[in-house]
C-alpha cells in the first residue's frame, strides 16, 4: 500500500534528522526538569494539604507544562514535511511514483506521528524515573494513561504542523503558520472566545446570565480549543483511573470530561482535510 | 494506441501563456525527443503529463489514461527522471529503491538495477553524498523499478559527464529494445539524434515541428552548405550570389566559398561562379550542423 511506503520512507528519513535528537533532548531534560518542580518546588495545591504527592497531583500539576511543550516538539518535527520537499524539489520525486496526493498527505502524518512519538516516549521515560522517585504514591497505569493521552494531543499538533505544511509552498510559510495557530490555541483562544462574546452581545458584557445562548456558546468554544481537550482528557483519564473522584454527569454532552478526546480527534482530521484539499488543487 | 496523446493543451502562470494549444502524439513503442530551447514548455508539457500541473484548457491521456483522473495508473506503469528534483540526503541509494519498490508495489531487486545504473559500490551509502552525476543515476534506477511501459526523461543528461551521456544513451536503446515508450526532452539536438525516432520541437509554448530528423532537415531550406573551391575570388561575389533564389548565406575563407542553400540551386552556384570569371576546382556538399537545423526552428521568424 503507497500510504505505507510513504510513511515508511519518511519515519526512515525525519527519525535520522539532527533536529530529533535535539527535540528528543530537550524533550527528556524537560520531562525531567518539570516532574522535580512539581514534586518538590511547587507541589499541587492539594498536595500541601495532604502532604503527599501522588501521581495524579503530579501529572495534574505537568499537564500545563507538557500542553506548552508537547506542541512545540511536534511542529518543529512535522512543518517542513511538505513544504520541505516541495521547496527542495524531492516531491517531484515522491510524486512520479504512483503514491496519490491523500497517500502523501496521510503517509507523512504517519510517518511524522511515529518520529513524534519515539521522541516523546524516550522523554517520558525519563520523566518516569524521575517521576517515580520523587511521587509518594507512584502508579504506573496512571502515568500510561497520561503518556498515552499526552501522545493523541502530540498527533493533534503534527497534523496541524502537515496539514499546514501541505497548504503552502514554502517551508518559512509553513512555520510561521503553524507556530501561529499554536499561539492562538495555546494563548489567545479565551480571549478571542470572550472578544466575539463581547461583540455578539452588542460590545458589552452586560446580561449576560448562566443559560444564555451566548454562555453556552462561550463554553463550547472554549472547549474546542486542542488545549484544553488536552487537559481535559488527561484529567479525566486520569482521575477515572485513580478512582478517587465519581465522574460527574455534566449539564450537556460538550461539558462531559470525555468530550476532549472528540475535540482532539476533529483536530486531527480537520487541518489534514483542508491542508490535503488544498495540495490535491494545487500545481506543484 | 498512442502512449501519450496531448489534445489542445494550454496552460498559462500568471500573465505568462507557458502553452498555447499543443497538440502531440507519441506512439507506442517508439522513442521520442522532445527540443526546445530552455523556457519554451517542455517541463510544463512533462508536469502536466505527471499531473504536476493541471492544464488549463484540453486534454492529456497517457497509456490510455486521463492525466488528470487516473495520474496514479499512469505512474504505475510510467517511470520518471524529473527535473529539478532532489534526493533524500539521509537515505542510502539502496532506501530510495525500495521505496519506489514499495510505492510501485514491484517485486525487483535493489541490486541489479542500481548496477545497470553504475551505482553498485555505493548502494550502502547515504544520498547526501552524491554528486549531481550520480544523483541522476539513482533516480534513473528509481525510474526503473517495476519495468515501465513508458519512461519520462526530463533533461536526464544534465550533470551526466560524457561516458555518463554514452551509458544513459545505450541504457535507453536497451529499454526502447524492450518495447518501452521513451520520451525525453532536451535542449540540445545532438543528444537526441542518435536514438530518437521522432523529434518534437516547442518553441514560446507552440510546437512547431514533429518529425525525424532526416525530415527535419529536408524541410530546412538551408538545410546543406556547398563548399566549392575557386582559383579566384570574384569581386561582390556574395552581394550576387545571395540576391539569387534558394541561397540563403554565402561565407568566404580565401579561395573557399561556403554557400547554404537549398538543394536545387547547387547547379546555379557553380554555372554563376564560372559565368563571373572564376575556375571551380572542387566542390562538395556537406549537411547542416544539427545546431544550426535546431535555429532554424527556434530562432527568428517561422
Amino acid at each position: 500500500m503507497s500510504v505505507r511506503a510513504v510513511a515508511e520512507k519518511d519515519f526512515r528519513d525525519a527519525v535520522r534528522s539532527r533536529l530529533l535528537i535535539v527535540l528528543t533532548a530537550l524533550f527528556a531534560l524537560f520531562a525531567a526538569g518539570a516532574s522535580y518542580v512539581v514534586t518538590n518546588i511547587q507541589p499541587p495545591q492539594q498536595a500541601q494539604f495532604t502532604g503527599e504527592v501522588t501521581t495524579v497531583l503530579l501529572i495534574v500539576g505537568l499537564v500545563s507544562a507538557t500542553a506548552v511543550f508537547i506542541p512545540i516538539v511536534a511542529i518543529a518535527a512535522s512543518y517542513r514535511s511538505l513544504s520541505g520537499e516541495r521547496q527542495s524539489g524531492s516531491l517531484k520525486l515522491l510524486l512520479s511514483l504512483p503514491n496519490s496526493r491523500a497517500d502523501v498527505v496521510a503517509g507523512k502524518f504517519i510517518g511524522r506521528s511515529g518520529v513524534v512519538t519515539i521522541a516523546l516516549l524516550i522523554g517520558f521515560a525519563i520523566g518516569l524515573v524521575f517521576t517515580s522517585a520523587f511521587a509518594d504514591a507512584f502508579s504506573a497505569a496512571e502515568y500510561l494513561a497520561f503518556v498515552g493521552v499526552s501522545l493523541l494531543f502530540a498527533f493533534v499538533f503534527v497534523a496541524i504542523a502537515v496539514g499546514v505544511s501541505a497548504f503552502t509552498s514554502s517551508t518559512s510559510r509553513a512555520a510561521y503558520g503553524a507556530f501561529g495557530l499554536f499561539v492562538v490555541f495555546q494563548f489567545l483562544w479565551s480571549i478571542l472566545v470572550q472578544g466575539l462574546i463581547y461583540v455578539l452581545n452588542g460590545f458589552s458584557f452586560e446580561g449576560l446570565e448562566q443559560g444564555d445562548t451566548l454562555i453556552e456558546l462561550s463554553q463550547v468554544l472554549q472547549i474546542l480549543s486542542p488545549t484544553t481537550a488536552y487537559q481535559q482528557g488527561t484529567l479525566w483519564t486520569v482521575r477515572r483511573l485513580a478512582e478517587n473522584q465519581e465522574a460527574q454527569s455534566a449539564e450537556a454532552f460538550y461539558l462531559e470530561p470525555w468530550f476532549g478526546f472528540v475535540t482532539m480527534a476533529l483536530w486531527i482530521i480537520l487541518p489534514l482535510a483542508v491542508g490535503y484539499l488544498r495540495f490535491e488543487g494545487s500545481d506543484l | 494506441m498512442a502512449a501519450i496523446e496531448l489534445d489542445d493543451v494550454r496552460k498559462g502562470f500568471g500573465d505568462v501563456q507557458a502553452l498555447r494549444g499543443v497538440d502531440l502524439e507519441v506512439e507506442e513503442g517508439e522513442v521520442f525527443g522532445f527540443l526546445g530551447p530552455n523556457g519554451a514548455g517542455k517541463s510544463t508539457t512533462i508536469n502536466i503529463v505527471l499531473d504536476f500541473v493541471r492544464p488549463d484548457e484540453g486534454s492529456a491521456r497517457v497509456l490510455g489514461h486521463d492525466a488528470r483522473e487516473e495520474s496514479v495508473a499512469v505512474r504505475e506503469r510510467t517511470g520518471v527522471l524529473p527535473e529539478g528534483f532532489d534526493l533524500y540526503d539521509r537515505l542510502t541509494a539502496r532506501e530510495h529503491l525500495q521505496f519506489a519498490i514499495d510505492s510501485k508495489d514491484a517485486d525487483d531487486d535493489p541490486y541489479p538495477l542500481l548496477e545497470r545504473v553504475g551505482l553498485e559500490d555505493a548502494v550502502d551509502r547515504k544520498a547526501g553524498g552524491f554528486s549531481t552525476g550520480m544523483r541522476q543515476r539513482l533516480a534513473l534506477a528509481m525510474a526503473l523499478v517495476g519495468d515501465p511501459d513508458l519512461l519520462i526523461l526530463d533533461e536526464p543528461s544534465s550533470g551526466l559527464d560524457p561516458n555518463g551521456a554514452r551509458e544513459l544513451r545505450e541504457l535507453v536503446e536497451e529499454e526502447a529494445a524492450d518495447g518501452t515508450t521513451v520520451f525525453f526532452s532536451s535542449h540540445i539536438l545532438g543528444q537526441v539524434e542518435a536514438v530518437c525516432d521522432r523529434v518534437g520541437i516547442i518553441r514560446e509554448g507552440e510546437l512547431v515541428a514533429v518529425d525525424t530528423i532526416e525530415g527535419l532537415r529536408e524541410n530546412v531550406a538551408g538545410g546543406e552548405t556547398l563548399i566549392v573551391e575557386v582559383d579566384s575570388v570574384p569581386d561582390d561575389v556574395s552581394h550576387r550570389l545571395k540576391s539569387m533564389e534558394g541561397i540563403d548565406s554565402v561565407t568566404v575563407d580565401g579561395t573557399t566559398l561556403r554557400v547554404g542553400c537549398d538543394d536545387d540551386a547547387k547547379m546555379t552556384v557553380i554555372s554563376e561562379l564560372e559565368e563571373m570569371g572564376a575556375t571551380v576546382s572542387d566542390f562538395s556538399t556537406e549537411e547542416a550542423p544539427l545546431e544550426d537545423l535546431f535555429a532554424a526552428y527556434t530562432e527568428g521568424e517561422q
